[in-house]
Formats: C-alpha cells, structure tokens, sequence
C-alpha cells in the first residue's frame, strides 16, 4: 500500500482523510450505540465520518436493510420485521412512510 | 337509577374491584404461567434449578425483559395488552432480575444519557458484540453457558447474513462465536444465582414520605424542590412534584411509579402534552433516588435528579452556583436537609445569611481580590461538602460532549429529529501546570459564542456546514430535516460532519474548544436500551 499514490484531488483526500485521523475514528466509534464498521457502518464510516456511508440511505434501503444488514439499527424485513415498509415500494420517494418499529415502555 | 344502570355499575365496581385485588406481581405471575409455560415448560435440571425453561436461566433488567416480552409478541405471537406486559416485566424483573450492583456501571444506558462514550475494553466483546450494541446490551445480562450459546444460535438464525459483513466473513466467525465467545460470556457474566437470591432476601423500603429535590437539565440549568410520596399499591407509588427552576419560574406535576427488582424505580408523569419518563434507582436503604429524567419521544432531552429523604441524616446536595470569582459579590442558595449551624465557604470568603430553613439557605457572598483559587469545602454546621469552586480566570474550556451524535429528521416523515445540548465547561489547570491533564481543577459551566463549521476537506467539499442544522448561542444544535437535499453537491440527504466551537471571552484573551458532531441519519429500531 506504500507505493500507492493519490492521483487526482478526491484520492487525496480520502487519502488525508484514512492517514491523519484515524484518533478521531476510533473515538468516533466510541458513541455507544453505533454501528461503524458493517461496511459501510449506518450512522458513521470507518473513518469517523460520513462521506463513505450508502448516500443516499434513501435510495437503497431495503436492498441493504431487507438482508439483514444493520439489524440493530434498521427493521429487517427477511426476519423480524416483514410488514415494515409494505406498501412503500420505493423508499426514496415514500421515506416520510417508514416509521420507528419499537414500542415505548410504559412506567 | 334504573335497573340496568345499577347493573352496569355493580359491574364496573367489581371490575375495578378484581383488578385492584390482583396486583402487578400476581397478575405477571398469573400470566407468566398461563402465557409463557406453554412452551416455556418447567425443566427441573436447568441452571436455576426451577421453574420456567430458558426463562430461569436468564436475568436482565426491566428494559432487558421488556425487551425480550416485545420480541416474543413479534415473533411468538403472544398476545398481551399494555398493562399485562408491564405486568410479565415486573414479575420477571423481580424474580430473575439484576442486583444493583451488577446494573450499576451501566445505568447510563438504562437512563438513555446521550452521546455516551462507549470503549469495550475487551476486543473480543467489542468486536463480537460491541460492533452492533452498546456494552450495556449484553453487559447487563447474565446467562447460563447454554444461554450465552443459543443467543448465538439466535442472532445467526435470525441475521442470516450477520456472517458476511466486516468483521465476521475475514476469520472463523462460528468458530469464535461459539466457542471462545461463550467461554467468555459465561465467565463474565454468567447466571451467578447466588448474588441474586441474597439481594432478593433484602427488606424493600417503603418509600412514602417527604423529600428533597436537586437536579440539572443540560442547556436549561438547575431545579430544586419536593416530592410527596404516597404509596398506592405493592412496589407502586404516586408522587406529587414542586420544582423551582434555575429562572424562579415553580412547575408542579404528579406522576405515577412501579419499583422492578426491589430498587428500579420507573415512573412516568405528563409536562404539558408530553409524557416523562422516571428512570431512577432507589438506594441508601430507601432513603435516596437517583436517575435521570426524558421526555418519551426525545429521550435525549431530560435531566439529572437526586432525591433524599428529608428527615434522615444531614447533608448538602448541591450549591446554586457552584462557583465564584475571586473579587466578586453574588448569591448563592445552598440545598440539602437538615442544614443546621454556621455556614462557611473557608478563608478569603466572606458569608451573611440571608434566608434559611433546614432545607435551603440563601446566602450574600464576597469573595476577596486575593482568595486561593481551587475547590474548596462548604461548612454548614458539622456537615462539609466539597462541591464549590474558586477561580480567578479560567485556564482552558472544554466542550461537552466532545464527541456527538445528532440525527435528522421530521421534514413530513414520521421520525424525530434528534438534536444534541452542548456545553463549555471551565477548568483551572492542576499542579502540572498544563491544561487538558488528569489534575485539571473542573470549575463549572459557563455561557460561551457558539458556531459550526465544515469538520474537514470533505465535509467543506460536500458544504456540510451548510445543509447540516444550525447551532444556537445557548449551544443547541438542530439538525436540518430529514430527506434528500436537491441543493446539495451531490443527490443525498441532510448529513455531514461538523467541527462546534466554543469561544469565551475573558477581557484579556478568549478561551476557546472544540467538539466534533456527525449528523446522521435517523435511527428506525430505537429500543429501551441500543
């Protein structure tokens, strides 16, 4: 990896970005709850930030979201959760649909 | 009356009647039995030598089981109203829950306190579990070996592809799962009946009476009151609130509470239209609760709440506020119970007492030019508390927290955005000298000018700093709405990653800090504990 070199501006970047905070990740991963590293992390990438995660989530959620992939943080709808979604075919134009799945306790 | 009414009220009355005479414990009892030992039959040869299969083998706090009763009403297709299954938690919390000190170093997550910072020590936990979870998910369980293992078994069965993602698809993730994973689990937090069972044969504390209120909402500052308590019902309370607010403003509430596992106090009261959450824990046989307090829909809004018993032993519980500058004159107001003699803030600061009760004492303080500078000891009679700090100028500024999370949302769909409360906290640095060490001298929280900028190239590429949310002077940040932005650079929604800063102007220099905020998408399963 030592003689790979950055050669446009956006590999440069990213490039800064993996080598010069990478104390920042580690801190960001942190944050309890969180998931980081199923590549890409839901809330946060591997470098602490957000640029590498799915953009939009809208766009592709249940292709990722329906298998399982961050069963923590987003309904799975193979197993636990095979009504969520139903009637939202598109999540990128009906995203206002899709609501929390779990109940409030009460006292 | 005519005849049908009266039958219709007869009714009701032996209704009520039945309902009251069957209490939370012997309704989840009765339920538990009829419910759950259908297929949850009693073994006799598990590892608590009892009663239910699978459930006896297992203890959990109330979240814990509530929980595990919501997932097998989804999945076991069990059939339970509200309050039957507040009554299921109870009686398992209270036969197979977790003793205070096993839940102790995990409250935090019971009380759902935001942006907490959680490093799992142990690799082999973090990677296996922590990658998901928060610690307290499974720190706050204890299991048989064969339970630890099904719920491997469990998480494999029902996240199919849980074995392909990162971390698991580049080792022998069965392998590890199954074996070293299970060991450890089992070793750490295995069943251990036996501390269970001792504090099971604890006397429960009857928690009517009087008692005294301090706590802090960050952003909104300190409250002050009390609380009479009454109880209703076994292990079940009502409570009538009067609280003064850091500006003077009083709000008096009632709220209704059932305690879990001896000690696990869960209240809930309405403030104007919203519901409030009580996730407090009773201790000092009964004479003290501590927790925190939310709101049920923003659960990252609430505050601190310590509440003593008036009567019992003396004690300060806070001072308003809680610190001075040297050369400077204000009022303090002193809370606690049972505040009797002479008050004292030690040399250099002078003391006359304005207003005074057993329970709070106002005071006119003056502070000389010269005064040493640190935390000192607040004397009130016999009683000494060390909770005041001296500063002349403050040597550094630190923003809380310094690693954030804020999610957005709204924008027409139906999640909430969640927005985070920083805070500048002002230190003095310790004996070394240098600031940001482990000696520094923490002070206390000051006003500070707050702003928000792109954190790094990319977030300045992607113009974060724009689209993101906003940050206000008293250092709330609102995350933007939820949804793709068709302004932004390119098609996505509203996240990004920020750098918030702090400044403190001091006359002569200005002090300032940083944190760093990721805005991120919302969350869609946002259970008791994450």
């Amino acid at each position: 990896m030592k003689r790979l070199k950055p050669l446009n501006r956006k590999a440069r970047v990213m490039d800064n970005t993996l080598h010069q905070k990478m104390e920042a990740v580690f801190a960001m991963q942190a944050v309890g709850g969180c998931t980081t590293t199923t590549d890409p992390g839901w809330e946060v990438d591997p470098t602490g930030g957000v640029a590498s995660l799915c953009q939009p989530m809208e766009a592709d959620l249940y292709g990722c979201a329906d298998p399982c992939w961050w069963p923590a943080q987003v309904p799975d709808v193979m197993s636990s959760y095979q009504g969520w979604g139903k009637g939202t075919d598109s999540a990128e134009k009906g995203w206002r649909e899709l609501d929390q799945v779990y109940p409030k306790p009460s006292k | 009356m005519s005849r049908q009414l009266l039958w219709v009220l007869c009714g009701w009355m032996l209704w009520v009647a039945s309902v009251q005479g069957e209490d939370m414990y012997r309704l989840g009892e009765r339920l538990v039995t009829e419910r759950c030992a259908g297929c949850h039959h009693p073994s006799g040869n598990n590892a608590a030598g009892s009663q239910f299969s699978r459930i006896s083998e297992q203890r959990k706090s109330p979240e814990g089981w509530f929980m595990t009763v919501v997932r097998m009403q989804r999945e076991g297709r069990v059939q339970l109203t509200q309050d039957e299954r507040r009554s299921v938690v109870k009686y398992l919390s209270d036969n197979y829950g977790l003793t205070p000190t096993e839940a102790l170093p995990f409250r935090h997550a019971l009380e759902k306190r935001p942006n907490r910072a959680d490093v799992a020590e142990d690799p082999l936990l973090a990677t296996m579990c922590a990658r998901c979870h928060t610690q307290a998910r499974f720190q706050l369980q204890r299991r048989s070996e064969e339970e630890w293992r099904r719920l491997v078994h469990f998480h494999v069965g029902q996240f199919p592809t849980l074995e392909y993602a990162a971390g698991s698809r580049d080792r022998d993730w069965w392998g590890i799962a199954t074996g070293p994973l299970v060991t450890q689990l089992t070793q750490q937090l295995g069943l251990q009946m036996d501390s269970w069972k001792h504090w099971q044969q604890q006397p429960s504390p009857n928690l009517s009476g009087r008692w005294r209120i301090v706590g802090r909402q960050p952003g909104r500052g300190v409250y002050y009151g009390y609380a009479e308590i009454s109880k209703t019902g076994t292990d079940q309370y009502r409570t009538s609130y009067s609280l003064t607010d850091a500006a003077g403003v009083e709000h008096s509430s009632t709220s209704s509470a059932v305690i879990y596992s001896g000690y696990e106090w869960r209240g809930e009261r309405q403030l104007s239209d919203k519901t409030v959450r009580e996730v407090f824990a009773v201790s000092d046989q009964g004479n003290r609760l501590q927790g925190r307090w939310f709101f049920q829909d923003h659960d990252e809004t609430g505050g601190d709440w310590t509440a003593v018993r008036v009567g019992t032993r003396a004690q300060v519980l806070a001072i308003y506020p809680n610190y001075l500058k040297a050369g400077s004159r204000q009022e303090m107001t002193l809370i606690g119970t049972g505040l009797k003699g002479p008050v004292s803030l030690g040399k250099g600061i002078s003391v006359t007492v304005k207003q005074r009760s057993e329970d709070k004492i106002v005071i006119d303080v003056v502070a000389d030019r010269n005064v040493e500078a640190g935390r000192r000891e607040i004397q009130v009679g016999d009683i000494a508390s060390t909770q005041l700090s001296v500063y002349r100028k403050l040597d550094s500024i630190q923003v809380r927290p310094a690693h954030a999370i804020a999610r957005i949302g709204d924008g027409g769909g139906k999640i909430a955005p969640v927005p985070v409360q920083f805070e500048a906290v002002g230190f003095l640095n310790g004996a070394d000298g240098l600031a940001g060490t482990e000696d520094d001298i923490t002070v206390g929280r000051f006003p500070a000018h707050w702003s928000s900028s792109d954190f790094d190239d990319i977030a300045k590429m992607l113009q974060d700093s724009t689209h993101a949310g906003q940050i206000n002077q008293n250092g709330l940040f609102q995350p933007a709405a939820a949804g793709i932005n068709p302004d932004r650079y390119i098609p996505t929604n509203n996240i990004g990653v920020l750098n918030i800063q702090a400044e403190l102007d001091q006359g002569d220099n200005t002090l300032s800090a940083n944190a760093r905020l990721v805005v991120t998408v919302q969350r869609f399963i946002d259970p008791p504990i994450r």
